[in-house]
């Protein structure tokens, strides 16, 4: 039986009349990289706040690493970044990491260097926080969120503001991360980037659960081909009516199949049955991106 | 339970550690000093052309006469202790809103609370912060005034600067009743940050609350009625208990004098109640992000 870190079970908050979390249930197993994905507004950073006893639900229940609810022991085994990093802007880096580990009951200078040294902002790490520019605020709000070496990390659009190398290089970080056995609980809007970094994702729309599995699992069924055939109108049709096959369009001078690539030979068997011959076949990757799209109807806005 | 404590002690700690890097605190105890020190000098000034004028409320305190007697340490600290505390008040609610409302327009209450330290432990080492500089801010202004007592000394013929009839007992009695009374003040403040989540609503609710409490009292104070009810109020309370701060002790407290023990129990049922609405309040709130002020 898979450990789970995190179970939410019909987890629920409304404010007046905006209903921000509907019946959310999920599982986030132990040592996965969790992608929480959703269109602006969808309840991310809600369920975030929830899980870490910032705001409070209206119904339903949850459990952290085994307790029920957000206990403070559990609390001190996560770390977290919720929105925007938020530090005292006259305190340099440093500092502002010694208070938040100082308020953890520890003391470690060391862990500080090295954990200044790992987010890249050993150079400024004297410099006062209001100095930051953001890319290098979220960096210092990763480092927060590693204090204490935790088990579970909740990371609410980690590379925000940052540029494309900072992003790479959170992207790594986040990678090493799972590998290492961290569980990882990943909200962001760059889908690509969950894609790239995430076993498994939840996509939720306006509070509900629309989706959640493994990544490969969930675009499998997805999946594409694109071939042309010496007689693409008798191949549609021929497609078209078979039950073996999803779905199948014309596309351009080609046509498109639904179809698991490791299955593509058997198109070629049932066009060639009927004398029409493929004469280019490719797999086409459909994205995280695409599918996101297509569950949560969203045509371009999805930022959070 | 020692777990609690603990937990509130080194939240206090670090509190601290973040505060005294603010200028915040810093320019509040420089204010405080310095008005101390016009209001020892003011005194000075006085007794030197043999005047009489009575400083704090209700007339505790006078100046006119022998330098010995007044304006020698430590009796000079009773001076300021009884001149300070409408500005005391003031400067002690600043500081309370200051540390506790600015969590929230910066956005770090949240961060704080992420990393599992508890609600209740937090907004009690705030309290508990900001209690101890209140008081850590009158001794600096009594040690202030100790070393004025030395320089004035210096132009009075035949004076010492420790007053030979030093009424060190009393001089005690007063800076506890002191800093028990700033404790309302420093407990409102903290009430009305958390109720506003904001420093600047905090700081103008507080004053407002303070300014309106004076018209209000001036307004009613002509009508019998009100004599009574005045006593229900948290300044009028306050006023109460420290005027007796020159005139008898705790002891006479317990023993059943009638105002001293009203303004007492007043300004406890204040501290007690706004503490507990202070952390119910904070204790059940969502709480949001940056609020960028």
């Amino acid at each position: 039986m898979t450990d789970v870190v995190i179970e939410t079970n019909a987890l629920t908050k409304r404010y007046g009349r905006v209903l921000a979390v509907d019946r959310l249930s999920l599982q986030v197993p132990r040592g996965h990289v969790f992608g929480l994905l959703g269109p602006n507004g969808a309840g991310k950073t809600t369920v975030m706040g929830m899980l870490l006893g910032l705001v409070r639900p209206t119904s339903g229940s949850f459990s952290l690493l085994g307790t029920n609810g957000t206990g403070r022991d559990a609390l001190r085994r996560i770390g977290a970044i919720v929105e925007t990093p938020a530090f005292y802007p006259y305190l340099s880096g440093r500092r502002n990491l010694a208070y938040f580990q100082g308020v953890m009951g520890r003391n470690d200078p060391r862990e500080l260097d090295r954990l200044l040294e790992l987010v890249g902002l050993a150079g400024r790490a004297n410099d006062a926080f209001q100095t930051y520019s953001l890319g290098m605020k979220q960096r210092l709000g990763l480092a927060y969120a590693l204090l204490g070496d935790p088990e579970l990390l909740l990371l609410d659009e980690p590379t925000n503001g940052m540029d494309p190398a900072g992003m790479a290089e959170v992207r790594d970080l986040i990678r090493d991360l799972g590998s290492e056995g961290h569980t990882i609980l990943l909200s962001s809007h760059l889908l690509n980037e969950v894609e790239q970094v995430c076993d498994s994702v939840a996509i939720i729309a306006k509070g509900r659960l629309v989706v959640q599995g493994n990544v490969a699992d969930l675009l499998r069924p997805q999946e594409q081909v694109r071939l042309r055939t010496t007689d693409d109108a008798k191949a549609l049709t021929i497609l078209t009516a078979a039950d073996e096959i999803e779905a199948a369009r014309a596309e351009d001078d080609a046509l498109v199949v639904t179809i698991a690539h490791e299955r593509s030979s058997e198109l070629t068997a049932l066009l060639s049955k009927s004398e029409v011959y493929v004469t280019e076949i490719a797999p086409l990757q459909v994205s995280l991106e695409q599918y996101f799209l297509d569950v949560t109807g969203e045509n371009g806005e999805r930022s959070e | 339970m020692f777990q609690m404590i603990g937990e509130v002690l080194t939240l206090t700690r670090w509190e601290w550690f973040k505060l005294r890097r603010r200028r915040v605190p810093w320019i509040l105890l420089a204010v405080s000093v310095l008005l101390l020190q016009i209001a020892y000098w003011v005194a000075y000034a006085v007794s030197r052309i043999g005047e009489d004028v009575t400083f704090g409320a209700g007339g505790r305190v006078s100046v006119g006469g022998d330098f010995h007697e007044v304006l020698a340490f430590p009796n000079s600290a009773g001076i300021g202790l009884a001149f300070s505390h409408g500005f005391s008040a003031i400067l002690i609610m600043i500081l309370a809103v200051s540390l506790t409302g600015s969590e929230y327009g910066w956005g770090t209450v949240r961060t704080v609370l992420a990393r599992g330290a508890g609600r209740w432990q937090l907004l009690a080492s705030k309290l508990i912060l900001v209690s101890i500089l209140g008081a850590a801010a009158l001794i600096a202004g009594t040690l202030a005034l100790a070393i004025s007592s030395l320089v004035a000394s210096l132009t009075v013929e035949s004076s010492d600067w420790i007053a030979a009839s030093a009424r060190w007992g009393e001089f005690a009695r007063i800076f506890g009743k002191t800093v028990y009374g700033l404790l309302p003040y420093v407990v409102l403040a903290v009430f009305f940050a958390v109720v506003t989540t904001s420093s600047g609503a905090a700081i103008g609710l507080g004053l407002g609350y303070v300014l309106a409490e004076n018209i209000v009292v001036g307004i009613l104070s002509s009508f019998e009625w009100f004599e009574r009810a005045s006593g229900f109020i948290l300044g009028q309370a306050v006023e109460v208990w420290l005027e007796s701060a020159d005139q008898m002790s705790l002891d006479a407290v317990s023993a059943g004098q009638p105002d001293a023990l009203q303004g007492f129990l007043v300004s406890l049922a204040y501290i007690v109640v706004l503490s507990g609405l202070a952390f119910w309040i904070f204790q059940r709130r969502d709480i949001a992000g940056a609020k960028g002020e």
